[in-house]
């Protein structure tokens, strides 16, 4: 590596926001230094399987076109599982472009050869295993491999684990309340049966979401869902898991996945696939409300590191893309006014509660600690009642129809007492509120 | 577990999937002092690789196979398990992520 001695800005890991933070800094001619604890990109990174695309034409304009993707996103699916039974919503939409579905091997890898290109230096296999302090500042980083770096302002986009961040005091430890696990397979299967099953031309592609269908051993059913990505030969089937579900339970992740692949619905559409990937990664929900602290003297916090996740629509790269060119963005102005103090940094705060990714947040602010509090209501009682209605209303059994709407609605009313509906009511209510005010 | 369906795997034939550079030592610490007065245990069931096993009284860590997903830290309710990256290269290698 050369200039070791001048490095302007370290970013610790090459996920999307540090290489997103690399690009940026290097656009504008500073010496950017992206440490990586993997021999290769990507390769300790895991996702459902779609990105952003207009996040990634932000960060690169007109050269995002050269990122080749499985399958554009043309179709998205929202199923209900209640034991063999299904009620399925489908959207299709022909013009759609907005994202596409790409491994994260292929995604980071295109991002880094990118920063590459540009000359942004790389250290790969190499963990950062501390910080160096002087005074309160954080002034460079030390190696596993005994080097000590110096730069002018580091940047953390360590992900989810975040084992530095807590060091730099920028983070508390996670309760099992904030955070998600997410498994997944991938499993193989021929272009032209992914195209049939799924009713999907060339490259067009499909995503599911699937809520109901992983029950566990305890009579409450887990916070969680199932989810599906088409590929373009292979499709990746996975359940995001509340860890507070499984702190709650003796049912192993591992299980839940088993259940849903076993579900009728599910296992239609992965029928004979051979699964060639087992992977898990964890997902933070600390969001909106526990926000870390974004800044300190000398570092930034970025991506998945600083929480920076919109769980309700499974969006994550694109946060951690536009946080990652707003820390890139802050370091360049902090060089140019040479203050690597907080008092410079707290820029990258400001810019974030201006930008999308927060206003995301603040959106759903409310959402998941209603999803917790109520979920017995909306992950079993609503699931079931939806079921129910359908199978009413596509069952011919000469008893006549009014009697048996009559009869769905007063169980509506009386299957549980009428103080939890007024509860949901509320709460609904007040996520939307929320949501559009 | 239920594997009647075609591509239900077990744990094991899931790792089997995966692709692992071995560190030489663990990068997870467990204080089995702090075990002892633990009656959840749930370090063994919400590790999604089933590294973690009880032999006799003592928690054993089987960090081969760590996904590092960090879900054990965050759901130990004792604060027993010391867990940070594996040294650089090391560890899990997804090939499609």
């Amino acid at each position: 590596m050369e200039n070791i001695n001048d490095i302007d800005v370290i970013v610790i890991g090459a996920g999307p926001s540090g290489l997103a933070c690399a690009i940026t800094c290097k656009k504008e001619n500073k010496n950017v230094l992206v440490i990586e604890r993997a021999s290769k990109f990507g390769v300790k990174n895991m996702y459902g399987g779609a990105v952003y695309l207009e996040s990634l034409k932000e960060l690169l304009g007109n050269d995002y076109k050269n990122l080749s993707v499985d399958r554009i996103v043309k179709n998205h699916n929202w199923v209900i599982l209640n034991n063999d039974n299904s009620l399925k919503v489908s959207y299709k939409n022909k013009d759609a472009k907005s994202s596409g579905i790409i491994t994260r091997y292929s995604f980071d890898n295109f991002l880094a050869e990118y920063a590459k290109n540009l000359g942004v230096y790389f250290a790969n296999e190499t963990l950062v295993v501390d910080l160096i302090k002087k005074g309160n500042k954080i002034v460079g980083v030390k190696t596993d491999k005994g080097e000590e770096i110096y730069s002018k302002v580091t940047v953390i986009s360590e992900g989810f684990n975040s084992v530095l961040a807590k060091k730099a005091g920028l983070k508390t430890k996670m309760k099992p309340n904030d955070a998600i696990l997410g498994i997944k397979e991938v499993i193989r299967l021929d272009y032209e049966t992914i195209n049939q099953r799924f009713n999907l031309k060339e490259n067009e592609g499909a995503i599911y979401e699937f809520f109901g269908g992983i029950k566990g051993d305890n009579t409450e059913p887990p916070l969680g869902m199932g989810f599906l990505y088409t590929y373009k030969n292979f499709v990746t089937v996975g359940v995001g898991i509340s860890m507070k579900s499984l702190t709650d339970s003796k049912t192993k992740p591992y299980e839940y996945l088993e259940r849903l692949k076993s579900n009728e619905f599910v296992s239609s559409l992965i029928k004979d696939g051979e699964v060639i990937e087992y992977s898990a990664h964890s997902i933070p929900e600390t969001g909106y409300k526990m926000l870390p602290k974004l800044y300190c003297d000398g570092a930034l916090l970025v991506g998945d590191a600083a929480g920076l996740v919109d769980s309700i629509h499974f969006e994550g790269t694109n946060l951690a893309i536009k946080s990652g060119m707003l820390a890139g963005q802050t370091a360049v102005i902090a060089i140019q006014k040479n203050d690597y103090s907080k008092n410079t940094l707290k820029i990258y705060k400001e810019m974030l509660f201006n930008s999308f990714v927060m206003d995301d947040l603040k959106t759903y602010k409310n959402v998941i600690s209603v999803l917790y509090e109520r979920k017995n209501s909306i992950f079993s009682y609503y699931l079931n009642k939806a079921d129910e209605f359908f199978k009413l209303f596509t069952t011919a059994d000469n008893k006549g129809k009014k009697q048996g709407y009559r009869k769905f609605i007063k169980a509506f009313f009386k299957d549980r007492p009428i103080k939890d509906l007024i509860v949901d009511v509320i709460s609904f209510v007040k996520c939307v509120i929320n949501a559009i005010i | 577990m239920d594997n009647s369906n075609s591509n239900g795997l077990n744990a094991d034939e899931k790792l089997a999937t995966l692709r692992f550079i071995c560190d030489n030592k663990s990068h997870i610490t467990v204080d089995n002092n702090k075990c002892k007065n633990c009656n959840e245990k749930v370090c063994l069931n919400c590790c999604p690789a089933d590294v973690y096993e009880q032999i006799e009284d003592k928690i054993e860590v089987n960090y081969e196979n760590c996904l590092e997903c960090g879900t054990c830290t965050i759901c130990c309710p004792y604060g027993a398990i010391n867990w940070n990256y594996p040294q650089g290269a090391k560890g899990v290698r997804y090939r499609f992520g």
